[in-house]
């Protein structure tokens, strides 16, 4: 029977076989602690010996509490999110009522269903969302969810959202972690094996997948704009000043410069104050309230709430248990103890003592997931950074701006129309986006590139379809950002209908 | 109670700051302002012309007199101006009682003659207010009912009873509309107290609905009306886009609506502010200099309007240019300066991608 995890060299004890008491969960192993020192010395041998106690580490059984919870807010928050999308109307809206989609490169053939399959699409997501709650075979349902989720998604690349990208890689981790042991249906049916451990790192990966966003936030908000001009800060709190005791602070410059640098310190540092035990409770508080803030003034939708039972994967793995017992202990001043109830220590959310209740042996993680998860966070790493390969200001060309945790970096407005010429006879004519967009379609690619490029190629298709052989399409793109004088967005000679998504030709962005 | 000196320190220095700072100014206030140097007046103006065209129709109906006749068109321009002035203002009242389908809406002359000629309709307010289309009425009907400037024939049309009637009664009813509408303001609008406290109420939309406005009027010249007309906007010039009456005011109105965006964004030489305040000094005067630029291109169009399409595209194909220009800079610059979000869906948005 495999292990399921590579092992390490040194070798280590197998998963198994580390002791699956709450005190070896709280402590180093006995196989890590015992690790022999490098057989050879130089950087390569440290690092394999460095990769050797990590993988131990990363095996420890650790309370499986947290991972279940994080997995069951997360199944309940898809759910009520794709409830919430139904109810407002959104699926008609956003995907059925425009005539054409604003596609991302190399998706240009997702289309979405018709009704009402679309909309049972969206129940169907819910109540994957459930079965990921639930534990009702969440393996297949985190599957099946990212599937579905990534088709609805990548229908209108105008509605690409940070937090949805979030709400795909949860998914993902989700599918590869084994946190469907514990607190699951199929653990109480039997359908897998029920421990209420899991390998620390599990746990691990959960909350790295919430430092990232933080992490790549943060590093997005060091800049300029940012840190000297206080932008976009300054436009957006000047418009929130009928809120209700800040709202006369709001638009005072010196207001916007303390939320700018405290919302960089917040977003580049909170991970670390989460980390470290003293500062967790004052760093979760933080994190509550900077969330709930942000939720209040602008249009966030549950983004929020995500981000903030996501955070709690940061507290002990048990935390679930020993909140629970708190909260026991406390309505205990005023009723009957129960004889065993209340007598553990190490209460409260960040303390030491593991669960009494702990035992078992973690479910396993296989290779393949292995080398997935692997994957996966190359993948995380790299897709952040790449705009550093891009020339230019990114913030204006916004090339690397998809599933980069770029959050809220720029106020842009946008003018956008096109010049359409019938190459056969040389006729020029002026042309609005809304001849294939709706109006929020319009709204978004004014201010972003490969929207007015999108556009662009179907409004060409429009043309060809009514007997213009070989139209050229071109772009009056103005954009207004961060408060600055408008500037031309895209080069007004680049016939954009005469190259594929993936094929414009350089400097077709101009400098702002 | 414990006096505690660090809680004194911050709530006094929240209350230094809310109550006395010397930062920008309140976006309520600037509304509030704009509603009572610029919106208000312009709405009193409208119902005054409003009212003195009714007085001029009715005393051309009793004399048939020429110079009542010229009185008649000269009452006509005034309230066609002032109306053109407000266009930029179209917010609350004027769009909750569609006033511009009473006041001012393309008009048919086919469907005017043909009520005219039926006998059997009788003439009077209430029909002409409440039981006609919009394309029979308003200052187009009177427009085409006064007839060309010169046009002498036009007194013996007028001759006609009903005819006169016709005339005096839609004036009568545009005056009627246009009274309304400072009131709303000013005193009480569908039992909800006056619009302006609505319009300036710093939980509302009063913002976002005027600057709105302004990108949708200014989309309106530029593209509906001008480009199509001239043929930048499709393979075909439609000239018929541009709704100009027997008067030729078609130029003069172009000028009212600019001047009275201005207005609204930065103010009047008359009466300076409108947004300018939240707009800062950078802004508001590239706004003036478009303004004047565009201001200027307008006044070289030599009226009627649509003939200067068809006579000298040129020009007005430079004034729809300079307008353009004005355009961008309003859907670009001040939509970004004030944070006003344009006609969106209203999908979570994490706001910048």
């Amino acid at each position: 029977m495999p292990t399921g995890i590579p092992e390490p060299d040194p070798p280590a004890a197998p998963v198994a076989a580390a002791a699956p008491t709450p005190a070896a969960a709280a402590a180093p192993t006995p196989a890590a602690a015992a690790a022999p020192a490098p057989a050879v010395s130089g950087p390569a041998a440290a690092a394999r010996a460095l990769l050797g106690r990590l993988a131990t580490a990363a095996k420890r059984p650790v309370p499986a509490d947290s991972a279940a919870a994080f997995r069951m807010a997360y199944g309940l928050l898809v759910a009520f999110g794709s409830i919430r999308f139904l109810a407002k109307g959104w699926v008609g809206a956003l995907y059925l009522e425009p005539a054409h989609h604003l596609t991302y490169p190399g998706f240009e053939w997702v289309r979405p269903l018709a009704a009402p399959w679309m909309h049972l699409h969206m129940a169907a997501l819910a109540g994957l969302g459930l079965c990921i709650a639930a534990g009702y075979r969440h393996r297949l349902a985190a599957a099946l969810f990212v599937v579905g989720f990534s088709y609805a998604e990548l229908i209108e690349a105008s509605l690409y959202l940070n937090h949805y990208w979030f709400v795909t890689l949860a998914g993902v981790l989700l599918w590869l972690l084994p946190v469907g042991h514990h607190w699951s249906l199929d653990a109480a049916r039997g359908r897998v094996a029920a421990s209420p451990m899991v390998p620390a790192g599990a746990v691990w990966a959960l909350r790295a997948q919430v430092a990232v966003v933080y992490g790549f936030a943060g590093l997005a908000k060091l800049n300029p704009d940012w840190l000297l001009e206080a932008q976009p800060l300054r436009i957006w709190l000047a418009d929130r000043t009928h809120l209700l005791l800040i709202g006369p602070l709001l638009d005072e410059p010196a207001v916007a410069y303390l939320a700018s640098w405290s919302g960089a310190f917040f977003d580049c540092t909170v991970v670390g104050w989460l980390l470290w035990r003293r500062t967790r409770p004052w760093a979760f508080a933080a994190l509550v309230a900077f969330h709930l803030a942000t939720g209040a003034l602008f249009q966030i939708g549950i983004f929020p709430g995500v981000m903030i039972l996501a955070a709690l994967v940061f507290f002990d793995p048990d935390w679930p248990r020993r909140l629970a017992r708190a909260a026991r202990a406390r309505a205990f001043v005023s009723g009957p103890v129960r004889a065993g109830e209340g007598q553990t220590g190490g209460e409260g959310l960040t303390g030491d003592a593991e669960p009494a209740s702990g035992g078992g042996a973690p479910p396993e993680v296989g290779r393949v997931r292995l080398a997935l998860l692997g994957l996966l966070a190359v993948v995380q790493l790299a897709l952040p950074l790449r705009h550093y390969a891009a020339d230019g200001n990114v913030r204006w060309t916004e090339e690397g701006y998809y599933l980069a945790w770029r959050v809220m970096l720029t106020e842009k407005a946008g003018h956008l129309e096109y010049a359409v010429t019938d190459s056969a006879t040389g006729d020029t004519w002026t042309v609005d986006p809304r001849l294939v967009l709706t109006d929020w379609q319009a709204a978004h690619a004014a201010t972003r590139p490969d929207l007015i490029h999108a556009a662009a190629r179907l409004i060409a298709d429009h043309y060809r379809d009514r007997g213009v052989a070989d139209p050229e399409v071109r772009a009056e793109a103005w954009v207004a950002m961060n408060g600055r004088p408008a500037r031309r967005l895209v080069d007004p000679g680049a016939d954009l209908a005469a190259h594929a998504r993936a094929d414009l030709p350089p400097g077709w962005i101009l400098e702002p | 109670m414990t006096f505690r000196p660090a809680a004194a320190v911050i709530v006094a220095a929240w209350a230094l700051a809310a109550g006395c700072g010397g930062g920008p100014p309140e976006r309520a206030d600037v509304l509030g302002d704009l509603a009572d140097e610029v919106i208000i007046p312009a709405y009193e103006r409208l119902a005054a012309s409003a009212e003195a065209l009714a007085g001029a129709a009715a005393e051309l109906c009793s004399t048939l007199e020429p110079g009542d006749l010229a009185a008649a068109r000269r009452a006509l321009e005034a309230a066609r101006a002032d109306w053109s002035f407000s266009e930029a203002m179209w917010v609350g009242p004027v769009m909750e009682r569609r006033s511009w389908a009473v006041i001012d809406w393309p008009v048919s002359a086919e469907e005017i003659e043909d009520l005219i000629a039926d006998a059997a309709v009788e003439i009077d307010y209430d029909r002409l207010a409440r039981r006609i289309g919009a394309d029979q009425r308003g200052l187009g009907a009177v427009d085409y009912l006064l007839g060309p400037p010169g046009a002498a024939a036009v007194l013996d049309e007028l001759a006609d009873e009903r005819r006169c009637a016709y005339l005096a009664g839609v004036a009568e009813v545009i005056a009627a509309e246009a009274a309304l509408l400072p009131a709303d303001w000013t005193a009480d609008f569908e039992s909800g107290g006056p619009y302006r406290a609505v319009f300036a109420d710093p939980d509302g939309s009063g913002l976002d609905a005027v600057v709105n406005d302004a990108v949708f009027l200014l989309e309106s010249i530029t593209d509906l009306e001008l480009g199509a007309a001239l043929g930048e906007m499709g393979r075909e010039a439609d000239p018929s886009r541009i709704a100009e009456g027997p008067a030729g005011l078609g130029a003069v109105d172009l000028a009212g609506r600019l001047e009275g965006l201005r207005a609204v964004l930065i103010g009047t030489d008359e009466t300076p502010g409108g947004l300018s305040p939240l707009l800062g000094d950078d802004l508001a005067g590239s706004l003036a200099a478009r303004f004047a630029a565009a201001a200027t291109a307008v006044a070289a169009i030599e009226p009627p309007l649509l003939d200067a399409v068809a006579a000298s595209p040129q020009t007005v194909s430079a004034a729809r240019a300079a307008i353009k220009d004005l355009q961008i800079t309003v859907a670009t610059e001040v939509v970004s300066q004030l944070g006003v979000t344009i006609g969106f869906s209203d999908a979570d948005g994490d706001t910048g991608a």
